[in-house]
């Protein structure tokens, strides 16, 4: 029977020693020798902590006595306790108290070596995941801006004049407030495209977008609603008295020439205001009336 | 005035605890018990909620163990999971990452793993083993029991576990952890049988009464 305990101990998949209540080494298994590299008769009758240093704790040692002393089993984790054995491996360890005449310790060691490196690579792929998942957020938010912009001259598009138009027309309409809106046309736009190309044709919508944006107030929006059309969202603006500032800012600019390399282009502009709530209460009667008021404008010009 | 004596015994046994845990660590562990409270189950049943809950919130991560002979009871000693990723993490001396680090995750953002629960195990066993011990010199008797069983519940699934288990009666420990600048509240909740809690409060008017002689 004993001869058949000592092989089944010898098979066991983890360390088993067992000491005598001076520590010292009365058994070591086979799974021991190769893990800690120390055949069994270098080990009997040698303190373990003078084969195995890594378990010569003070903490150790106490909770070795304390088992011997209460019977109470101990636990201790590999993660709390590396480098047990002169090797990489990882072991968790528990001590227990085998009754007999004489108490002895039963020592065991589990390798939880693969357990780490699994979680390792979990946690490595999870990493991987999240980075991925952070570039994708970050191309949706270009892409979104592209729905959002015009490519040509950066000022907002369609889509985003009627978001936040909306927006602002239903705050103003909960919160009693006002919205200013402006339809700008290049005047003889055109013409420009026919003398001098389609190329110098698109700078110029980019200068104009520029003049739009310098002359309107951080909280205004410019929109390039098509060809040589823009419209500006002017939120709480009521009446001429608030918006002519902005629009005599942006007629100062017909002004000066627009130069490319050596052409010279003026420009003219014509612009319409629509306020809600006097002129209008939804977005496109809105722009129906500022556009109806450029439009006049333009024909005095001719 | 006894529950200032037991609270009293139990500070010196979870400073024990204290010394293993900080020097396993290598970093200072202070714990303290700041409060005791002896629930009857069925009359406080929602008197434990109420003292749980007051201080612990969310999920709970619980190691357990059962104890049979001379006294029958189970004790847990109870964590928030909140902040147990972290405490696990620096109980590791490992750095933890940030959440800005694209190409590590932070461990919050992880589930536990088995080694976090070995760790917890680890000190949970410690922590019981000390408590028990204590009330085991108290009472003079030898409490035997194998290793603690962690577990995540969630609150109700414990209540509902701990009301339905025949114990009559709870001793509550309120437990500070303070590791680096991280301070958890937990408790440590000892099931006890009406037979157990007899012999308990015994003692404690043996020696209620040795103060007072």
């Amino acid at each position: 029977m004993y001869n058949l305990l000592n092989q089944v101990l010898d098979n066991v998949n983890e360390g088993i020693v067992i000491l005598n209540k001076e520590f010292a080494v009365v058994y070591w298994n086979s799974y021991m020798e190769r893990a800690a590299g120390i055949k069994k008769e270098r080990a009997e009758n040698q303190n373990i902590y003078e084969l195995l240093p890594g378990l010569s704790r003070l903490c150790i040692d106490r909770c070795m006595e304390g088992v011997l002393k209460n019977g109470r089993p101990m636990f201790f984790s590999a993660a709390m306790h590396k480098r047990l054995f002169e090797t990489e491996e990882n072991y968790n360890f528990k001590i227990s108290r085998l009754d007999s005449e004489i108490p002895q310790i039963l020592l065991e060691f589990v390798n939880i070596t693969a357990q780490i490196m699994q979680i390792d690579q979990l946690r490595g792929a999870i990493g991987q995941l999240r980075k991925l998942n952070e570039e994708l957020k970050e191309k949706e938010k270009i892409i979104k801006n592209m729905a959002y912009h015009d490519d040509l001259t950066g000022a907002a598009s369609r889509t985003l004049f009627y978001k936040r138009g909306n927006e602002l027309l239903e705050k103003a309409k909960e919160q009693n407030g006002s919205l200013g809106l402006f339809f700008i046309d290049l005047d003889s736009f055109k013409q420009v495209n026919d003398v001098y190309g389609h190329i110098i044709g698109d700078w110029l919508l980019v200068q104009v977008a520029g003049v739009l944006k310098d002359a309107v107030r951080p909280q205004d929006l410019v929109v390039r609603y098509g060809g040589d059309e823009f419209l500006i969202l002017l939120p709480d603006v009521r009446s001429q008295d608030e918006y002519g500032e902005i629009m005599d800012r942006i007629l100062a600019q017909q002004d000066r020439p627009f130069e490319y390399q050596d052409i010279k282009i003026s420009i003219s502009l014509s612009i319409g205001a629509a306020v809600y709530p006097d002129d209008a209460d939804t977005l496109d009667k809105l722009m129906a009336k500022a556009d109806e008021k450029m439009y006049v404008k333009k024909c005095r010009k001719k | 005035m006894y529950y200032d004596i037991i609270t009293e015994l139990f500070n010196i046994s979870v400073g024990k605890a204290a010394g293993i845990l900080s020097e396993i660590v290598n970093r200072k562990i202070i714990l303290d018990v700041p409060e005791i409270k002896l629930i009857l189950k069925e009359e406080d049943a929602v008197d434990l909620d109420a003292c749980i809950s007051d201080k612990i919130s969310g999920a709970l991560m619980v190691s357990s163990i059962s104890f049979e002979n001379n006294l029958k009871g189970k004790a847990n000693l109870i964590f928030p999971t909140e902040k147990m990723k972290k405490f696990i993490h620096l109980c590791m001396n490992e750095e933890v990452a940030g959440k800005d680090d694209f190409f590590s995750i932070s461990e919050e953002e992880m589930d536990f793993t088995p080694i976090d629960f070995d760790v917890i195990m680890e000190i949970g066993n410690i922590v019981l083993n000390c408590i028990m011990g204590e009330i085991g010199n108290f009472l003079k008797v030898n409490f035997n029991y194998s290793l603690p069983d962690v577990k995540i519940f969630d609150r109700q699934t414990f209540y509902n576990d701990s009301e339905n288990d025949g114990y009559s009666h709870v001793l509550v420990l309120h437990i500070t952890f303070v590791i680096d600048e991280i301070e958890i509240e937990g408790a440590i909740i000892v099931d006890l049988t009406l037979s157990s809690i007899q012999i308990l409060l015994e003692k404690i008017k043996e020696l209620e009464a040795e103060f007072h002689v």
